[in-house]
This record gives C-alpha cells, structure tokens and sequence, in this order.
C-alpha cells in the first residue's frame, strides 16, 4: 500500500516536472525564412510592374499587355496566404493579407476596366500597393 | 541543490528585462517607418490631386486604402509586440526550467 502511494507519487512529480520542462508559450507563429523571400520578391514584382509601366506611352499601357503580371502577382499572394493559413496564431497575419489581396484586385480591375492608366493613377497606385506590403514583410521579420 | 525561489524570480524578471529592451528598438522604429511612409504617402496623393493628375473620385478611393493600410499597420504593430512578449515570457520560463533542472535530485 505504502509502496504503491511512493510510486503514484513519484509519477506524479515526474509528469509535473515535465509539463513545466516542456513549458513555452506561443502568440505568434514560427518565423518561416521561406515566406519572408516569397513576401520580399512578390512585392519587388508589384513595385516594378508600375516602375514599368510609367517607362512606357500611355497608348502602350494596354491592360492586355500586364495582365499575365498581374495574374503572376495575385497567384503569388495567394500563395503566401495558403501558407499563412496553414501556420498557427495566424489571426494578424489572414488580415494583413487580406487587405493586400483586395486592394490589389481593385488595382487590377481598375486597369482592365479603364485600358490604360495615367501617370498620376499609376503614382498612386504604385505608392498605395507598397504601403499594403510593408506591414506583411516587416511583421514577418519580427519574428525572428 | 537549493532552489531558491527569490533568487529564480529575481532572474526571471532580469531575463524578461534584458529581452524586452533588446526588442523595444525594433518595435519603436517599426512604428515610426509605419508614420514617414504615411506622410510620404499622403503628400503623393495630394500633390497629384492638386496637379489634376488624378480625379477626385480616383483620389477618395486611395484615401480609404490609407484607412485599410493602417489597420494593416496595427496588425502588424500586435504581431510585433506579442512576439516581443513571447520571447520576454519563454526567456523566463527557461530560467525558471533550468533551475528545476539544477536542482532536481536525479
């Protein structure tokens, strides 16, 4: 009877010990160096799709002729989102992507719908898009 | 081996101190990068406006991009700070996990 106490006891004081040793907490997901290169490059592609275009006249910045782009980003945003919903704790992030993802779509569609954009359409939405990154790449740093 | 929960505590707080200062900088400058490009940003914006580059309607729209860009912003602001916890509360439970460690009898 009294060993069986000890043993249950001891068991006892073992599994504590070890719940406490196996103890971390978790807000945040992992840093993932993958997502942060995805995140990085797909952001230099979206800034260099309107760098490209204000290079060009305005009767060549055909909506035809950047659609393949904008599909190469918008694929690639919906990439970094699949791997974001696959990670725990990734609340924040979903809804930083989110807002990216609508307001390139709403960029995208404006172009197709208007054929072309001006200098100024072009301004604005080059510096508005990378205002959308920012808070995506610099988040996924913090994790370090 | 003594285990001296005053002590484990003192060095817990150290640990959580030593990390959150380590982190602090970086939250910081994060929100103050967040706060220029919005200047820049809206200074663009305006100035194009101004210029009658581009339409008012056209100009409204990306106003209310600021707003979603800041509530992007945010997100990222309490990703930040609760990694910055995260670290500052595993640094203390590491202290905390070694001590037992140390002073387990087997």
């Amino acid at each position: 009877m009294t060993a069986s106490i000890i043993i249950r006891k001891a068991a006892g004081l073992l599994l504590t010990i070890s719940l406490l040793l196996s103890c971390k907490v978790t807000w945040v997901p992992e840093y993932n160096a993958q997502l942060e290169d995805q995140v990085s490059k797909t952001a230099k592609a979206s800034d260099k799709l309107y760098m490209d275009m204000l290079d060009i006249p305005l009767a060549e910045r055909k909506y035809d002729n950047f659609k393949e782009r904008y599909n190469e980003i918008g694929a690639e945003i919906n990439s970094i989102q699949l791997k974001n919903e696959a990670r725990p704790k990734n609340t924040n992030f979903l809804a930083i992507i989110k807002n990216l993802r609508e307001a390139f779509e709403e960029a995208k569609k404006y172009h197709k719908d208007n054929s072309t954009l001006s200098d100024g359409e072009i301004k604005a939405y080059q510096s508005s898009i990378s205002g959308f990154w920012r808070p995506l790449y610099l988040a996924e740093r913090a994790l370090k | 081996m003594a285990f001296d929960i005053n002590e484990i505590t003192a060095q817990m707080l150290g640990a959580v101190k030593t990390t959150l200062k380590d982190n602090w900088n970086m939250a910081k400058e994060t929100a103050a990068s967040f706060l220029q490009t919005r200047k820049d940003r809206l200074e663009l914006l305006v100035s194009l406006r101004l210029n009658n580059e581009i339409s008012q309607k056209f100009f409204m729209k990306r106003l209310e991009d600021e707003k979603k860009i800041f509530e992007s912003e945010m997100h990222a602001v309490a990703i930040i700070t609760k990694a910055m916890a995260q670290k500052a509360a595993n640094a203390a439970l590491d202290v905390l996990t070694k001590a037992v460690e140390k002073a387990l009898p087997f």
